[in-house]
């Protein structure tokens, strides 16, 4: 088991990282720094997305974006934004999208967090000597 | 110890399909490591594609997507008898709602997210093992099938030819009974029944006849009739097969037979005095026999060559092959006149065969049916046949 230390870990669910680590197996540590990188990446798209549905009225739309970012929060250990993600997927399935719109600005919130988190938690990862222990 | 070999790793190609970057990223490094192949698209519509255009053993599919969403692809999936058996995994959220929604659409199994390594890749061998014997059976259900097609299309042939045999057999039967056997053989072969319509032909005719004959059924008792009757048809019977006669005729103390039709011969004087010969070779011993018993009898021949009719002759039921002409009549004289042991020939067989008889002339005889006398020899022997 690998232990990571980060100085925002009440951010993030360290139990999420190190299951998905070892999800990923051998050279699991790269791997989810790579994910991580893609997650950074492809995140703003998404919330733009949802923003816009938003605005359009879309609750589909609303809701696939809401999904996506919730799912990516859980494998990642944000928890805080997954937790916001879920609420707007549930008040877009509910087709309340001004529910959603009011929820917008702490997932924007959230995500910042989590981004800062996860990028420390990136170079933790890219530097770590890690030697697997037998279970 | 099982004494079973073990099994191939189970390895394939496994179709992810997810909007998610992130998910795309972490399910191709998964099966990846583990050995299978990975074609990674984001939405259904590239699915569908990449199913037509690459071999997949599995399909790992996202519900959530834009446009086509999973339940969609899978149904579409099912529908296509190319891919209608092709292991669906769809990826679900929790809740039982989802999970039954996504074995309706037609899923084999489903995954939640965030996934188990383990319980992904256990699912993923399952599933790719049951689809190995599924295309194992298929296999060999196709091999059956073509088997069966062969068969069947091998029973139509043999149908086909026993068919054909059968109306040979029959021709053949028809044709037997005034045709030596290999002749008749030759005759359904070639095919060509149009030689049983009446036609003109040149031809050899050969008449044969037992003297003495009538008297000796008046008094002989009914064993020694039939005995020489036997004697005399399985004589004269393979020498007739031997020479590849037409046999108009074989009953009792005659027979007639021809040369030269149905089956053409070059040379049928030729042929019909050679024939005469030999039988009358082979009637020695019978003769000779009878002698001793007390019967006095003996073989006489007409041979004689020319024009005549042939063909079927008669009615449904009773049709019969039948030579008709002069030269019938004439060799039918020249048998009568034939003394036991003569074999008397026309002139005209005379002419065509003289450089393989010696004969005797017998002078000018007066033959019923025919205008005036003709010229009539007696075959002493073949010339090739005398002592040197």
């Amino acid at each position: 088991m690998v232990q990571l230390t980060s100085r925002l870990g009440s951010i993030l669910d360290r139990a999420a990282i190190e299951r998905l680590v070892a999800t990923c197996g051998d050279g699991g540590t790269e791997v989810v720094a790579s994910l991580l990188g893609t997650f950074f990446d492809d995140a703003p798209r998404v919330l733009a997305g949802l923003h816009r549905a938003i605005e359009r009225n879309h609750t589909e739309d609303a809701r696939r974006a809401a999904h996506t970012l919730k799912g990516n929060g859980m494998t990642f250990g944000a928890l805080f934004l997954a937790h916001v993600a879920r609420e707007i997927e549930t008040l877009a399935i509910a087709g309340d999208i001004e529910g959603a719109a009011t929820l917008f600005g702490e997932l924007e919130a959230e995500f910042r967090m989590a981004r800062e988190a996860l990028q420390e938690l990136r170079r933790e990862l890219l530097d770590e000597r890690w030697c697997p222990v037998a279970a | 110890m099982s004494g079973s070999p073990p099994e191939p790793p189970l390895r394939g190609s496994v179709l992810v399909v997810d909007d998610d970057p992130v998910n795309r990223g972490l399910l191709n490094h998964v099966l990846g490591q583990e050995g299978h192949d990975v074609i990674a698209v984001a939405d259904g519509p590239q699915a569908l594609d990449a199913l037509e255009h690459n071999r997949v053993d599995l399909v790992l599919l996202d519900i959530r997507m834009p446009g086509l969403d999973g339940h969609e692809v899978c149904r579409r999936i099912r529908a296509n008898p190319v891919t209608q058996r092709l292991p669906v995994v769809m990826i679900t959220a929790e809740g039982p709602q989802e999970k039954l929604t996504a074995l309706e659409a037609g899923a084999d199994d489903f995954v939640l997210k965030p996934f188990d390594r383990h319980e992904l890749l256990a699912r993923v061998r399952s599933l790719l093992r049951i689809k190995r014997y599924h295309d194992t059976i298929e296999a060999q259900a196709s091999e059956l099938t073509f088997q069966a097609a062969e068969l069947a299309s091998w029973n139509a042939t043999l149908e086909e030819r026993v068919e054909q045999q059968v109306t040979e057999l029959e021709s053949l039967g028809r044709l037997r009974r005034f045709l030596s056997a290999q002749v008749a053989d030759l005759v359904v072969d070639s095919g060509n029944e149009k030689i049983l319509e009446p036609h003109r032909r040149h031809i050899a005719v050969f008449f044969g006849d037992l003297r003495g004959f009538t008297a000796f059924s008046e008094t002989a008792e009914p064993e020694e009739l039939i005995g020489v009757l036997r004697d005399f048809h399985q004589a004269v019977g393979a020498v007739l097969t031997r020479f590849e006669a037409t046999v108009g005729y074989f009953a009792g103390d005659s027979i007639m037979a021809y040369f030269n039709d149905p089956l053409p011969c070059p040379d049928p004087e030729a042929q019909a005095v050679e024939t005469a010969v030999a039988i009358r070779a082979a009637m020695e011993g019978p003769i000779a026999r009878w002698c001793k018993f007390g019967h006095d009898l003996g073989l006489g021949i007409g041979v004689a060559a020319g024009y005549a009719t042939l063909g079927m002759v008669g009615f449904e039921g009773r049709f019969e092959y039948t030579a008709l002409g002069t030269v019938v009549n004439t060799a039918a004289r020249l048998c009568a006149e034939a003394r036991s042991g003569q074999i008397l020939i026309s002139q005209k067989v005379y002419a065509a065969a003289d450089d393989l008889l010696e004969v005797e002339a017998v002078g000018e005889l007066a033959l019923k049916g025919l205008s005036k006398p003709i010229p009539v020899y007696n075959v002493v022997t073949l010339k090739e046949l005398r002592p040197a």
